[in-house]
């Protein structure tokens, strides 16, 4: 048991929300790495579908005095009590054990949205319509992730397919474990600002680690008691205080004054 | 046993059977399957399976020219990132780039030459053959060159500075008044050739050694460089190592940039010339400057007359200046001191891509300040940029000297070819249109998809998309060495597409016109080798290689043919520093007659007056865009997820407006108005940004969303259509009004 628990990792991630541009490469990136489709015609940000979404915050502040940051915000893959698991009446949705990643399992969905309801933190996406690509461009697909059809949730997994392809990686090498330098989710990879850090929180030397103890590091929501392993920094008070409240909603409101 | 088994038996042995079934795995393996089968319809996409490659490549999107490492399934791209340590990339590529092994499947693709049928308010390409468009291209051609009608043959060069430039410009050398129309760029070098009195070179930004930059609204953060280079810069590296500069970013809106500065100086929209000016006042009356240099260089600093640069910068003390621009004295002050104390220092212009380059006259300012703080001809500041080794085959008549549109008489160009080869800016249309010969003009526009200005071409000639050709990269243009990769393709080109050169080879050979020396080939790989084969026998500088980011000197390349390998397999030649020639003599003002005056007119801001003055047209109209996504021609279909799906980014024709304003007019958050300037007026979608600044409204000029769209160009008409073209040049700034739609 104890070594079992030894050989767990458990992955997370660290945005410092000061370094992000809101450039949108991560939101591309994922959306490249994970076959997920363009938009059709008719949707919008509500019905569209982006594992990973750039978020502006403002301070609420009036002009010139207004503030803004950008806040990306996938599935903040709980650790402890994630809602989208207890809800699932499939299954379909799993908090793996050994890498703390919380798995939507797209083959056992119903698309009830249970689960979108329970999210707190809005990170989950229903495929409105099937999947489709223009003329030739599922030649440029990722072979390692499986499209998802009409009637199902999906969400940001931190790249399982990268996960997988390391973890064969490391098994052909004849190691136990994944080594983070082969295993980097694709919006962290791509961030021309680096602002996005990832590793292994069961590792207390590991830079995520030593970057989740930092006075200025904070979750979102933490109140609800979920323990998101997506953690962010900002030196700027008034972010930290917004993380507090309902981050999604929150744009709007302060935009709107 | 027969007798026995009644009704009641076998209602028993149903229900038992069917009880006794759901503690079996049948049914649930049933349901299994059934949710596995219902997952995997047959038109759901399966992506294709292959052997994975590694390439290293280079982005050949925007001038930036960043290294790209392809993870390539079966021969053919699925993903794109960027190559650490890459000197020009710095290790990361723009939500653009990521997405450029789409662009051969965009829906707007090209596949063959076609002619854009306009009847019916319909614009609908019709295909052509390739011979057909090349005999009409060549006739408009030869009816200039003999005479038989009037105009000229122009080309517009979306991305100047490459071998394909310099065989445009031998092209039109060998016509009867050919123009080679080239955008400026960058760091609007040419304001500085404009002042020097004598030739220095084309100058760079040693961006790694400054100390503080100052921006007039250029998009650092966003698009205006490489992005890794960028944030390392700015942002400082995570690592700790190297150097971070201090930015001052000054623009009427809180931008990307403006929000991750360390100084925001929010200025009334086309003032910058004003600031630039006080600014410059504040150098001189608080001996900031560097006086030993200007005085012995500057040639009308301080002449004993009514119109030197002193007695202009005079007239802008702050508090002058802070009535214009409406940036306090102190502010101004502080940024002036700030220049001074924390250098090396360098001030840039730029202005948002959609709204185009600031004026001359800005521009002439802003180098007026950078003489002043002696940045010109100094590491950290701007150094001029020894240029690299061209293809020694391409010879024939002169070549065309570089024009500028504006300067183009109207209704005068009677075949323009257009490289739309993105140069990242955005050029209004109309501004083109009225340069046009009327109803006898012939517009050929050379691009993979019919989108842009293509659209309102006469012809299209499709050519390669950016994954599918061998290119070159050359430095971009604020780049303060030369630098050289190579573009390879990652996938074949489909058949009907012909590259830029080999079109114009054709159409050279039709006209008789020589572009190289006798003998030596015309195929477009043999010119880069040529010219990669002259960059070795220089022996200048050293090449990144991708596969160990490590660099090796030219010394140690031993052959041209291993220097071509090095950079075919995503390699990086990079100049040599020299020390830079001594400045020469330079006029502050400019060496136009009208310069005092022009540069007086233009510190009073750049909005133009019109009929009915402030109180008719009480909002500030400003164009605004991402460099390099301007419209949809490069924009990669998934770029949907930025500007359709989630609102980070603003689709064509969606406005950003403070609140305040916004709910002063009535106006709702994502609610419809109409924007009326004295040009014409607009149908937008409003968007609230309490970053933007009241009174101003920043209308986004694309994409379209999704890609998709067909629709008819007059449906997709974006605010450029509604800026000033009085003025040829400035259309960043319009007075405007607003309605609730």
């Amino acid at each position: 048991m104890e070594n079992e628990k030894k050989s767990r990792q458990r992955f997370a991630m660290v945005i410092d929300v000061d370094r992000c541009t809101g450039c949108g490469a991560c939101m591309m990136a994922c959306a490249v790495e994970n076959n997920v489709p363009p938009a059709r015609p008719e949707a919008g940000d509500r019905t569209g579908i982006t594992w990973l979404r750039v978020y502006r915050m403002d301070n609420g502040n009036t002009f010139p005095e207004s503030e803004s940051v950008f806040l990306p915000v996938s599935c903040q893959q709980c650790d402890e009590h994630p809602p989208c698991v207890s809800v699932c009446p499939q299954n379909a949705v799993e908090l793996d054990p050994k890498t703390g990643i919380v798995g939507q399992i797209a083959e056992r969905c119903l698309g009830c949205r249970y689960c979108m309801t329970a999210c707190p933190y809005h990170a989950r996406y229903f495929n409105w319509g099937d999947p489709e690509w223009p003329k030739g461009m599922e030649q440029a697909l990722n072979p390692g992730v499986a499209p998802r059809m009409r009637g199902v949730v999906e969400k940001c997994n931190f790249c399982h397919g990268r996960l997988h392809a390391a973890e064969e990686r490391a098994a052909a090498a004849g190691k136990a474990g994944v080594e983070m330098e082969a295993y980097v989710p694709a919006c962290a990879e791509s961030c021309p600002a680096n602002a996005i850090s990832f590793g292994d929180l069961s590792d207390p030397d590991s830079s995520v680690s030593v970057l989740a103890r930092d006075a200025d590091t904070f979750r979102l929501l933490p109140r609800l008691g979920t323990s998101p392993k997506v953690y962010y920094r900002s030196k700027k008070r008034w972010v930290r205080e917004l993380a507090q409240k309902e981050a999604v909603k929150e744009e709007r409101k302060t935009v709107n004054g | 046993m027969g007798k026995n088994f009644t009704r009641r038996h076998l209602l028993k042995f149903v229900g038992g059977s069917a009880a006794g079934l759901l503690l079996t795995p049948v049914p649930w393996k049933t349901l299994d399957d059934v949710a596995i089968w219902t997952q995997n319809w047959s038109w759901i996409p399966v992506p294709p399976k292959g052997e994975i490659q590694t390439r290293f490549t280079t982005c050949t999107l925007c001038p930036a020219g960043c290294g790209v490492r392809a993870r390539c399934v079966g021969g053919r791209p699925v993903s794109l990132s960027g190559v650490a340590g890459h000197p020009a990339g710095g290790g990361s590529l723009c939500p653009v780039g990521l997405g450029g092994h789409h662009l051969p499947y965009h829906p707007l693709r090209l596949l063959e030459p076609a002619r854009m049928d306009r009847s019916g308010g319909d614009d609908r390409p019709v295909p052509v053959t390739l011979d057909a468009a090349l005999a009409a291209m060549a006739r408009a051609a030869e009816e200039t060159r003999s005479g038989a009608s009037g105009g000229s043959v122009a080309v517009l060069d979306g991305r100047p500075g490459r071998t394909l430039s310099t065989i445009y410009r031998k092209f039109l050398g060998g016509m009867k008044s050919g123009l080679y129309l080239a955008p400026e760029m960058g760091i609007g070098a040419n304001a500085l050739q404009d002042m020097l009195l004598e030739p220095w070179g084309r100058p760079g930004l040693d961006l790694e050694n400054t100390a503080t930059l100052l921006s007039f609204g250029a998009p650092i953060l966003d698009g205006w460089g490489a992005p890794g280079r960028m944030a390392d810069l700015v942002l400082g590296r995570r690592d700790g190592k190297g150097r971070r500069l201090k930015l001052i970013q000054v623009e009427p809106r809180r931008s990307r940039t403006a929000a991750a500065a360390d100084q925001w100086v929010p200025l009334n929209p086309g003032t910058e010339a004003a600031l630039a000016f006080g600014l410059a006042h504040q150098l001189v009356q608080l001996r900031l400057f560097d006086e030993k240099s200007v005085r012995k260089r500057a040639v009308d600093f301080e002449t004993g007359e009514g119109s030197s640069y002193l007695s202009l910068i005079s007239r802008f003390t702050p508090d002058t200046v802070s009535g214009i621009t409406g940036v306090s004295a102190e502010t101004i002050t502080g940024i002036a001191r700030e220049l001074a104390r924390n250098s090396p220092a360098a001030v840039v212009g730029g202005g948002d891509p959609a709204g185009g380059p600031l004026g001359e006259e800005e521009e002439r300012a802003i180098w007026g300040l950078n003489l002043l703080l002696g940045s010109v001809g100094k590491a950290g500041g701007f150094v001029p940029r020894r240029e690299a080794p061209g293809d020694p085959a391409i010879s024939g008549d002169g070549p065309a000297a570089v024009s500028r549109l504006e300067e183009v008489p109207d209704r005068s160009i009677r075949l323009l070819i257009l490289d739309t080869a993105g140069s990242g800016g955005a050029l209004p249309w109309k501004l083109i249109d009225r340069k046009l010969v009327p109803q006898n003009s012939l517009v050929a526009a050379l691009a993979p998809v019919v989108a842009g200005d293509a659209r309102r071409a006469d012809l299209v000639i499709p050519v390669p998309s950016c994954t599918e050709a061998l290119d070159e990269v050359p430095a971009p243009a604020a780049s303060p060495v030369s630098t050289l990769s190579l573009a390879q393709p990652l996938q074949p080109a489909p058949a009907g597409v012909i590259a830029p050169a080999a079109l114009i080879v054709r159409l050279a050979a039709a006209l008789s016109v020589p572009l190289f020396s006798s003998g030596e080939s015309a195929v477009w790989a043999d010119c880069l080798k040529r010219r990669v084969e002259a960059i070795h026998n220089s022996g200048r500088g050293s090449v990144f290689s991708p596969q160990d980011g490590k660099f090796a000197e030219m010394a140690a390349i031993e052959s041209p043919e291993s220097l071509w390998k090095l950079l075919s397999e995503g390699g990086c030649w990079i100049d040599s520093r020299e020390v830079p020639a001594p400045l020469p003599h330079y006029s502050l003002l400019g060496r136009k007659n009208d310069a005092y005056a022009s540069m007086a007119s233009a510190g009073a801001g750049r909005l133009a007056a019109v009929p009915g003055g402030a109180q008719a047209w009480p909002l500030v109209l400003m164009p605004s865009g991402l460099c390099g996504a301007l419209d949809d021609s490069q924009v990669s279909p998934l770029m949907t997820k930025l500007y359709q799906e989630s609102g980070l980014r603003r689709l064509l024709n969606q406005a950003d407006i403070n609140p305040a304003t916004a709910r002063a007019y009535g106006l709702a958050d994502r609610g419809g108005a109409v924007i009326e300037t004295p040009s014409g007026s607009l149908r937008v979608e409003v968007r609230f940004d309490p970053g933007v600044m009241p009174g101003v409204i920043h209308v986004a000029v694309g994409p379209g969303g999704g890609g998709k769209s067909r629709n008819r160009l007059r449906d997709r008409l974006n605010v450029l259509t509604i800026c000033p073209d009085d003025s040829g040049r400035v259309w960043r700034v319009a007075r405007a009004r607003v309605r609730e739609a």
